[in-house]
């Protein structure tokens, strides 16, 4: 960090820039909204009129050309343009203006701007990742609401679909960050003992580009919403209402915030782990959530490509995706599902690492088989990138690859038997220390458990005929994502809940709320599973009456998972105002977080950690 | 807690935990094989083709398959569970090993993962390989089928055109699938076929009906506003009364 | 306690707010009025049953300016062809709120009349070009309807299609309820004449000679069911299907027998 040069107020022994200081959330939006529509009003007024053959193109044009000034403005409201300004000027920030990010003295008003303190990311992952939740499943309720009346037709098809498409997409943006974002940012540097991540602007970065994204979406809303489900297929994306374009920017800028937090995360984990600290010695954690990243990092720009091509489908009248204008709708399946089946590993390895990591804490024995655990989690990271045409069998796109990718989607589940032995293993003999997340572990593994298999089932091409399409995948993959993923999720939040408040997390609430929502989950797609098997499609608004009982109890146990999530919330809220005082280490574990006091320095560490041993040794030596 | 851990290592599996595994396992496996067979065999409607009678025996074969394994990981669990717990804020003591690897469970585990993994492809590779002989069957009898915002249109080739299947029992028909708009997905539920209707292209599938009846074609791909609604029956009569509805039917077309 | 009486709140205000959304959601409907079929006596079907007799009448416009239930100026998309009630004679019903979602009863006989003012093309799949599903597979056509006299400019003819090159727009009821048997009934609309539907455009009206079309259904069970058109006419969108051919009330709409 080099001082400023020639800079006067420098000179004048001051070194704080006043536009660093005056830059906010409010200032973000501010500058994103009042970009927006300027750009939108020279766009109505300068764009030419579309010729008879384009139609609509120009309406497309006007409304990516408003989103993209919106992303402009807000990013640089926010700041993130200052210090890639700075060296354009050939100079840099100055170590006051530097502290000042990082929110040194700031108090509550670090968290509403650019801050680059690791600690101050992970709360405001954890802020937005809530909110998230709180309107996926708001949509989600919505979605039960309409099924779970007789025969459906509550909502209005149009309202329906974009419902659905909505609830899609931000659940899936929701559990990918769900313990990266937090957890990742929050915990895993203190974990191997660093003061920060390697590059501190860009994990503010990584944040900000979210919040950036989710105004389109929200825009989308009202211009017609997202009316294709959230896999966008073209050439049905390419008809739908403007609020597509929403769905476009919100990817595109979405898979930015990846990208850069892959990179910080991974050059983090390779190149600033604490002394000693070798690979053998990482806690299983970081490996998930390296892994997690890696994964993201080839897949997002395949999906931020795919999501550009569709954009330029419709405002520029290319024929990527139409087959009349020489294109094929099939390309874009393979574009999104290349990024479709890796993600879902993205979303999974973290929650199912963290569940490794607490394991064992709570039954005071060693982790069974590091090097399995590990194996497991490379296995599938390397596997998931050779199987996405699974999502295709029933496409007609290659009926000659069938076999091939049934091949590779068959083996993913070898490694995926490995961490389920490397669980089983760690509670085998172990000495049961009942929390939250000690029951998390046990959820996991009976959710995944079920995924796993009923995934097995559809991996199977001729049982696929059937099933694809059907309710029965949607039931498979929330067993899996939320199931599996959510549950390690919520665990994780209790677990590091002392470490990022300072409190510990009402423990009646925890188990309230767990019960709630474990027992609303199985029922919940429990039946979804029964209406797939009868053979209920997909997405559907209304059906017909052989499925209405299979319906009904779905949505009775939506709203027992809702009724669990909203205790959660509470149980967040009155936790972290007025929870029992958490001590240092309150769960006796032998990670590196544990060894900072609450409230942590802003560097974390006076003296950097020595590590001598893996953060595994609990157990007494057999005599 | 003393332990009661065997004079040598080498009779682990008279290890209290152990044999408590064992029974749970031993208790679990039918109970999630007739379980997990029940709840997909009574949901799943009853079948009208050799497809789908093989699906239906697909699902119950790898429950059976699947049964053993979840059976093991769940017995863990419970003998886990039905241990002495801790609750309290501050841990137990620690636990009174330091296993923190067993290459023969890790070794096993693997190999019977493996082994189970090339059973599930090589059954579905049987009967995908029977799935694909069917779309060259000899006697088959051509649909041609046409999916559009929202609705499905069936051509014969004799002319017939209609909006409801009707195919003679017994006997293979292949089915030739384009869409004209936006993508759709052709599913003939009771007979557990499905093939993507995509525009510009046609791809193909094939079945013989084997039960005379009423059954269903839903559009399981979402495809706008009102895919919930692009639904047709299947009408699956005796070859008698399928001819004749042919034939009237290409008459009603002719018609002018 | 306080603890869990404040999550059960939590709980309670969640659920309210959640129901507050929903309401106003299931309320947002383009068009959410119902039109019921009016009785008219009985039928008797060429097989020799008899029906309890109903009638409907629809215009098909080639915008939306004639009020109806998009509202007096038409509403948010005033170029968009829509579906509205009509008058006896075909008129526009300025005033009706409701237009494109029917109530029949079961087991009914429903004639329905259509007018239909919009020119039109070749049709994209001419299995929509064909009656079908009306009581013996035919409909009577009106080439041109006098609006002003309310009598038939050129003859009434019995036909089982019309000419693929020659289609405005259809009426294509479908979808499944829980009914034994499948509903489906599909009767092409001819267009009117091109160069006087555009001349009266211009005027902000609409052609004194519409086509006429009429055709009776015979409704079974109770259900509900949709009905759109399906030839495509949204220009610039992929396949034509997007825009008003995928927005409720313009040209497509609920079908429900009931009663």
């Amino acid at each position: 960090m080099t001082t400023t040069l020639n800079h006067p107020a420098a000179a004048a022994g001051k070194s704080r820039t006043p536009i660093i200081e005056r830059l906010n959330i409010v200032t973000a939006f501010a500058l994103g909204a009042i970009s927006a529509f300027v750009v939108w009003r020279l766009a109505l007024q300068f764009l030419p009129a579309d010729t008879e053959v384009r139609l609509f193109t120009r309406e497309d044009k006007i409304t990516l050309l408003s989103m993209i000034a919106w992303f402009v403005g807000f990013m640089t409201g926010i700041g993130a343009l200052i210090a890639p300004f700075r060296w354009v000027m050939g100079k840099d920030l100055s170590h006051d203006e530097n502290m000042f990010l990082a929110g040194k003295d700031m108090g509550i008003k670090r968290y509403f701007r650019y801050t680059t303190d690791h600690k101050v990311v992970g709360i405001q992952y954890l802020i937005i990742t809530m909110v998230i939740f709180g309107i996926g499943g708001i949509l989600a309720m919505l979605i039960r609401a309409n099924l779970g009346t007789p025969e459906g037709g509550l909502i209005h098809p149009q309202a329906y679909n974009s419902i659905v498409g909505t609830h899609g997409i931000i659940m899936i943006v929701g559990t990918i960050i769900m313990v990266t974002g937090p957890i990742g940012n929050f915990i895993m540097p203190i974990m191997i003992g660093a003061r920060d991540m390697a590059f501190p602007r860009l994990n503010a970065l990584s944040f900000w580009l979210i919040v950036a994204a989710a105004i389109p979406l929200i825009w989308a809303q009202f211009i017609g919403g997202i009316s294709t489900g959230w896999s966008a297929y073209n050439p049905l994306a390419g008809q739908a209402p403007l609020g597509m374009n929403g769905y476009i920017m919100f990817i595109c800028i979405f898979a930015l915030s990846t990208m850069v937090a892959g990179a910080n995360i991974t050059t983090t984990v390779v190149r600033m782990r604490a002394k000693g600290m070798t690979w053998n010695r990482t806690p299983i954690f970081i490996y998930g959530v390296v892994a997690s990243v890696a994964l993201a990092l080839p897949a997002f720009p395949v999906f931020f490509l795919s999501q550009v091509m569709s954009g330029m489908d419709r405002a520029l009248d290319t024929s990527f995706y139409n087959t009349a204008g020489g294109g094929s709708g099939w390309l874009y399946e393979n574009l999104f599902w290349i990024m479709g089946h890796p993600e879902v590993y993205v979303i999974l390895i973290p929650a199912v690492a963290a569940l490794m990591e607490m394991a064992p804490v709570f039954t005071r024995r060693p982790l069974f088989s590091f090097n399995v655990a590990v194996m497991g989690i490379a296995g599938i990271s390397g596997l998931s990138i050779l199987v996405w045409a699974h999502h295709m069998y029933i496409s007609g796109w290659a009926p000659l690859l069938n076999a091939p990718f049934m091949l590779t989607t068959e083996l993913i589940s070898i490694p995926t038997g490995m961490l389920f032995l490397v669980l089983v293993g760690t509670l085998w003999r172990g000495r049961l220390w009942m929390t939250m997340p000690t029951l998390s572990i046990f959820a996991l593994l009976w959710n995944f458990m079920i995924g796993g298999i009923t995934g097995i089932y559809l991996s199977d091409v001729p049982a696929d005929a059937f099933l694809h399409g059907s309710m029965y995948v949607t039931a498979h993959f929330h067993y899996t994502l939320m199931g599996a993923g959510l549950t390690g999720a919520l665990a994780s939040l209790v677990y590091w809940f002392p470490k990022m408040t300072g409190r510990m997390f009402d423990k009646k609430l925890s188990w309230i709320s767990f019960w709630m929502v474990q027992v609303g989950f199985n029922v919940t797609f429990g039946g979804m599973f029964i209406v797939g098997l009868q053979g209920q499609p997909r997405r559907v608004e209304a059906y017909a009456a052989l499925f209405n009982r299979g319906n009904l109890i779905t949505s009775i146990g939506a709203a027992v998972i809702m009724s669990g999530m909203l205790v959660l919330l509470y149980g967040v809220i009155s936790s972290w105002r007025h929870g029992v005082v958490a001590p240092m280490n309150p769960w006796h574990a032998k990670t590196l977080e544990w060894t900072v006091a609450n409230p942590i320095p802003l560097e974390n560490f006076a003296v950097l950690p020595v590590v001598t041993s893996d953060p595994y040794g609990y157990g007494k030596e057999k005599k | 807690m003393t332990d009661l851990m065997p004079p040598t290592k080498n009779k682990w599996w008279k290890h209290p935990d152990v044999k408590k595994t064992f029974i749970f396992w031993l208790i679990f496996t039918p109970a999630i094989g007739i379980f997990g067979t029940q709840f997909h065999v009574l949901s799943m409607p009853d079948p009208a083709s050799e497809v789908m009678g093989g699906v239906i025996g697909l699902m119950r074969l790898f429950t059976w398959a699947a049964s053993p394994v979840a059976a093991l990981v769940f017995a863990i669990c419970a003998t886990a569970i039905t241990s002495p717990r801790h609750y309290g804020d501050n841990p137990p003591a620690d636990a009174d090993h330091q296993i923190s690897n067993s290459p023969r469970a890790n070794a096993l585990w693997i190999v019977i993962s493996a082994v189970m993994c090339l059973f599930a492809l090589v059954v579905g590779l049987i009967v995908l390989q029977k799935d694909g002989d069917a779309l060259h069957e000899a006697g088959a009898i051509n649909v041609n089928v046409t999916g559009q915002q929202w609705a499905w249109n069936y051509d014969y080739a004799n002319g017939a055109r209609s909006e409801v299947l009707y195919l003679p029992v017994d006997v293979p028909v292949i089915f030739h699938i384009t869409s004209k708009d936006v993508k759709h997905s052709f599913w003939v539920v009771e007979m557990g076929i499905k093939m993507d209707a995509n525009p510009g292209y046609t791809t193909e599938a094939a079945v013989t009906p084997n039960k005379i009846g009423v059954f269903n074609v839903r559009c399981a791909e979402l495809c706008g506003l009102l895919h919930a609604y692009m639904q047709n029956k299947v009408h699956v009569v005796s070859k008698a009364d399928y001819e004749k509805w042919l034939a009237d039917r290409s008459a009603l077309e002719a018609r002018s | 306690m306080k603890r869990i009486l404040a999550a059960l709140a939590t709980v309670v205000l969640g659920f309210g707010v959640i129901a507050g959304i929903g309401t106003y959601v299931a309320a947002a409907k383009n068009d959410s009025g119902l039109t019921s079929a009016t009785a008219a006596g009985t039928f008797t079907a060429p097989d020799g049953k008899t029906y309890p007799h109903y009638t409907l009448n629809m215009n098909v416009y080639p915008n939306s300016t004639f009020g109806g239930h998009h509202g007096a100026g038409g509403g948010a998309h005033p170029d968009w062809v829509s579906y509205g009630l009509a008058g006896e004679h075909g008129e526009p019903l300025t005033e009706a709120a409701t237009g494109t979602n029917f109530v029949v009863p079961a087991h009914s006989a429903v004639t329905i009349t259509i007018w239909q003012y919009d020119s039109g093309e070749t049709i994209t799949n001419d299995f929509f070009a064909k009656v079908r599903g009306t009581v013996g597979n035919t409909a009577t056509l009106v080439q041109r309807y006098d609006t002003k006299t309310h009598t038939n400019a050129t003859e009434a003819k019995t036909v089982t299609q019309i000419p693929s090159d020659g289609v405005g727009h259809t009426f294509t009821i479908h979808g499944l309820a829980d009914a034994k048997n499948q509903v489906f009934v599909s009767v092409p609309l001819p267009m009117s004449n091109d160069d006087e539907v555009t001349a009266a455009e211009e005027e902000g009206g609409f052609t004194q000679f519409p086509t006429m079309m009429t055709f009776t259904i015979i409704t079974g069970d109770e259900g509900e069911y949709v009905w759109n058109c399906e030839f495509p006419c949204g220009d610039g969108t992929v396949a034509r299907f997007g825009s008003a051919m995928s927005t409720m009330s313009y040209m497509s709409g609920h079908w429900i027998v009931k009663g």
